[in-house]
């Protein structure tokens, strides 16, 4: 119980200041909950892509992590200790003893809107994951670098990490409207941060909005992609019998993703002008139609080549979330050329969606349908549509863009 | 906020570029129309709307959790039921399968041993719960609502009853605070009153002239007309002494003033008559048709023959005069009385505080007050015997300090506090406001 309770204090380091990395880039820290190459999750993929590509423009970069793999159990399940993985290293502590139940009843009662006392707030991020070990070498050793970036804010590893990082604490929040992001500890974290790096221009002005970022630096920066290698569409249609046009939603599914209002539109689009649709699911979560509903296939979990042939083989993409920060399906589904359509309540997949002109977005049933109406019946159309969304993420977030904008952000950090 | 916005990339496809924003508004345009036009139905329109709020997720509740709760007891109450046996290896799993359905089939007669029981068990303690749970979900939730009114209720009496208990307090301390001036006034006027009179420092009475210090001889009868009472209220507790006198006369009436008391034994058939010292008194008796003579009390009855009284009265002459007469008047009276003979002075009553601050004082002819204690030695010392007092006159009721009742609610330290109060008032009414007069009454032996 002891070891659940200790927070260790921000302490002066023992250890003098080495010299910047090779590269003359600032000695980087980032910290992150679950880190590795078979990690999923939005966050953890633009931790990692960020970490190996400044990495390899020669900065010193470390990843400060917890043992987990899933961010369910939290399950200690990878090694303790300095690994080197893609040219970073990788110093993994294990989770700390979380008291579940009581995190998990404070998290319902934030999510059906309670107001929680500071006291409450506390707990639930001392009993979000943790790891007393990282804690304790964040105090120890924050003299090693120059900046600790800390992503995404919800977990304990930031709520708790930051304050003992004064004057070196970055934020990569990862940040979307929810009732977490109104909360007095997040407001105190988003205040002690020295800077800030967003994944998109909506969400540092949500950013601003609810915490005033003041004239602290930040960079809006993003993820990075790769021209993909070509995907096979043909054969995923052929090995899931799937015919005629495609609505496609990747991702988890969940209900915080809107996947039940996707399904709901859908099947009435469907029934009521587009028999021979269907609409495929792709991706773990609980959420889904029932087995045998006519119009919906639900694929599971698919793996990267899978899921480059879904983008591939879909008529349109979906994405019904409006809780993004930066929205990674936009991206891959316009590299593969096929045209996207977004909730219009998602300030971030909106500001991608009109600023590519790659796709178009809904308010309610009848905008979905009049949308979906001008996407199946123009083929030339979506071809444009996709081409557009294509060149906007290859201008935008190809990685030496992206790089290039997160060296310029770190500069005015670091100064 | 120095963000570096990704912007628009300049180098946009070119070949005719299509226009989202654009295609947005036709798509606004053409929801607009088939509105319009009826194109959506009522009912599909009242589907749709209700349906993101179908969707939206509603937050568990308590009760919700119990039954959440209750349902997985009740799907995994049957330990005894068997598990799939599975493997994910390819190949050796099947191998794996075969050799774990062996093993079961071995141990089961030994496992349903134990786990029988327990499934009894389970089963026994599932069923209580099903009959406990449901019920305590609904009963809990009639409570807490009951609970919250109730709560309300005595929060809202309890301010009520609070302010009423201040406002109570509040009077209290202003009666006190009334109380402890009208004493410290009445102690003050006492001191007064004590300071040696006609002693060493101060010039003898005798040094102003007669003529100059005399009061117009009707101005007595005027002021008592004023001050003492209607001859009805004097008749009328005057008529209480009038059982005193039953054995006969003659009773004196030393005083007589305006007549009442002669009038009084007059009605009664006793043989009376008075004597007066002021002229117009005497003048007004005689007028009535009573027997009364203008004479100085101490000079009369020395001149009578002793032992020929059969009652003295003397009402409100005791205080005119100096401690010596009136020992020298007792003295007279024993010695006119004869034996069974009653001697009866009323006279204000200076153990009550009240008449200090009234009756006494207002007579400019009051030389000094008599304690009945006092009063009672001069009777006793004279030889009467059976002295009483008998106080009269009292102070109505509604003159007096109220008692306070004790309240219901009142703590007992409360209650404590308030008899504290009332004893208090209990004194002070007798000092301040008890009897005004008393009579001091003796009979020769």
């Amino acid at each position: 119980m002891r070891r659940l309770l200790r927070w260790p204090r921000a302490k002066p380091a023992e250890h003098p200041a080495e010299p910047r990395g090779a590269g003359g880039g600032p000695r980087l820290a980032f910290v992150v909950p679950r880190y590795g190459a078979d990690v999923v999750g939005g966050a953890e993929t633009l931790v990692r892509g960020l970490a190996e590509h400044v990495a390899a423009e020669g900065s010193r970069v470390e990843v400060l992590t917890t043992c987990a793999r899933d961010h369910l159990s939290w399950k200690n399940a990878l090694p303790a200790g300095a690994s080197r993985e893609g040219g970073v290293v990788v110093r993994r502590f294990p989770v700390q003893l979380r008291d579940t139940r009581r995190h998990a009843w404070l998290q319902q009662r934030i999510l059906r809107g309670s107001r929680l006392r500071p006291r409450e707030e506390a707990r639930w991020a001392a009993e979000s994951v943790g790891s007393v070990e990282l804690f304790d070498h964040l105090a120890r050793r924050q003299a090693d670098y120059d900046l600790v970036c800390f992503a995404p804010y919800l977990f304990g590893t930031t709520l708790r990490g930051v304050p003992l990082t004064p004057g070196r604490a970055v934020l990569i929040p990862c940040l979307h409207d929810e009732p977490f992001a109104h909360l007095g500890i997040v407001r105190d974290t988003f205040q002690a941060c020295r800077g800030f790096i967003f994944n998109s221009p909506p969400e540092a002005a949500l950013a601003e909005k609810l915490y005033g970022i003041g004239d602290r630096p930040a960079g809006v920066v993003g993820l990075g992609f790769d021209p993909p290698p070509p995907a096979d569409p043909a054969a995923l249609r052929h090995r899931y019998g799937l015919e005629g046009p495609l609505l496609v939603y990747l991702g988890r599914k969940e209900t915080g993703k809107n996947v039940p209002l996707l399904i709901e539109y859908a099947l009435r689009y469907r029934a009521g002008r587009r028999p021979d649709l269907t609409l495929v699911l792709a991706g773990d979560g609980p959420v889904t139609a029932p087995p045998g509903t006519p119009g919906v296939r639900d694929l599971g979990y698919l793996d990267a080549a899978a899921k480059r042939a879904a983008y591939a083989a879909a008529t349109v993409v979906c994405q019904p979330s409006v809780n993004e920060s930066f929205s990674i399906v936009l991206m891959e589904s316009w590299l593969a050329g096929t045209p996207v359509l977004v909730n219009a309540r998602c300030a971030v997949t909106t500001h991608h969606v009109f600023q590519a002109g790659g796709g178009l977005a809904f308010e309610d049933f009848y905008e979905f349908s009049e949308a979906l109406d001008l996407l199946l019946d123009d083929a030339e159309r979506r071809r444009r549509l996709g081409a557009q969304g294509r060149a906007y993420v290859e201008a935008m977030y190809s990685w030496p863009a992206v790089t290039a904008r997160l060296r310029d952000a770190l500069e005015r950090l670091v100064a | 906020m120095s963000t570096q916005a990704a912007d628009r990339p300049d180098g946009r496809a070119t070949e005719s570029a299509v226009d989202a924003a654009r295609l947005m508004e036709e798509i606004k345009e053409r929801v607009r129309e088939r509105r319009a036009s009826g194109f959506y139905s009522e009912e599909e329109v009242r589907r749709i709307t209700q349906m993101e709020i179908e969707l939206a997720e509603s937050a568990p509740t308590f009760q919700d959790e119990l039954e959440e709760h209750l349902e997985r007891l009740n799907d995994g109450w049957d330990t005894a039921a068997e598990p799939v046996i599975s493997s994910h290896r390819a190949g050796v799993g099947g191998l794996i399968v075969a050799a774990k359905k062996l093993l079961r089939r071995a141990t089961r007669p030994y496992i349903t041993l134990i786990l029988a029981r327990q499934v009894e068990f389970n089963s026994a303690l599932l069923h209580l719960l099903n009959a406990f749970v449901l019920p305590v979900r609904d009963g809990l939730a009639t409570l807490t609502r009951r609970l919250e009114d109730l709560s309300l209720d005595l929060q809202e009496r309890l301010t009520v009853e609070h302010a009423e208990r201040q406002r109570k307090e509040r009077e209290l301390a202003d009666r006190l605070g009334t109380l402890t001036a009208s004493v410290e006034s009445l102690r003050a006027e006492l001191d007064r009153v004590r300071q040696p009179t006609g002693a060493a420092g101060l010039p003898p009475p005798s040094a102003v002239p007669p003529a100059l210090g005399a009061l117009p001889a009707a101005a007595y009868v005027r002021f008592e007309d004023r001050h003492r009472g209607t001859r009805e209220e004097i008749r009328h507790r005057q008529r209480e002494y009038l059982d005193l006198y039953a054995g006969g006369g003659p009773v004196l009436d030393v005083g007589c003033g305006r007549g009442e008391f002669l009038e009084l034994c007059r009605e009664a058939g006793i043989e009376a008559r008075g004597i007066d010292v002021d002229a117009a008194m005497v003048a007004r008796c005689r007028e009535a048709g009573l027997a009364a003579e203008q004479a100085d009390a101490i000079a009369y009855l020395d001149a009578r023959p002793d032992g020929e009284l059969g009652g003295v009265f003397c009402a409100q002459v005791i205080e005119h005069l100096p401690p010596e007469a009136l020992i020298a008047l007792v003295r007279l009276a024993y010695r006119k009385l004869r034996p069974g003979g009653v001697l009866l002075c009323e006279t204000p009553n200076p153990a009550c505080l009240t008449v200090f601050s009234g009756a006494f004082y207002v007579d400019l002819s009051h030389i000094k007050p008599i304690h009945p204690e006092a009063a009672r030695f001069v009777l006793e010392a004279a030889g009467f015997r059976d002295v009483g007092i008998r106080y009269v006159n009292p102070v109505p009721v509604d003159g007096k300090l109220q008692r306070i009742e004790a309240f219901w609610y009142m703590r007992r330290y409360e209650e404590a506090f308030l008899s504290q109060i009332n004893d208090n008032f209990e004194r002070l009414n007798q000092l301040l406001w008890g009897a005004l007069d008393y009579a001091v009454i003796g009979r020769r032996p």
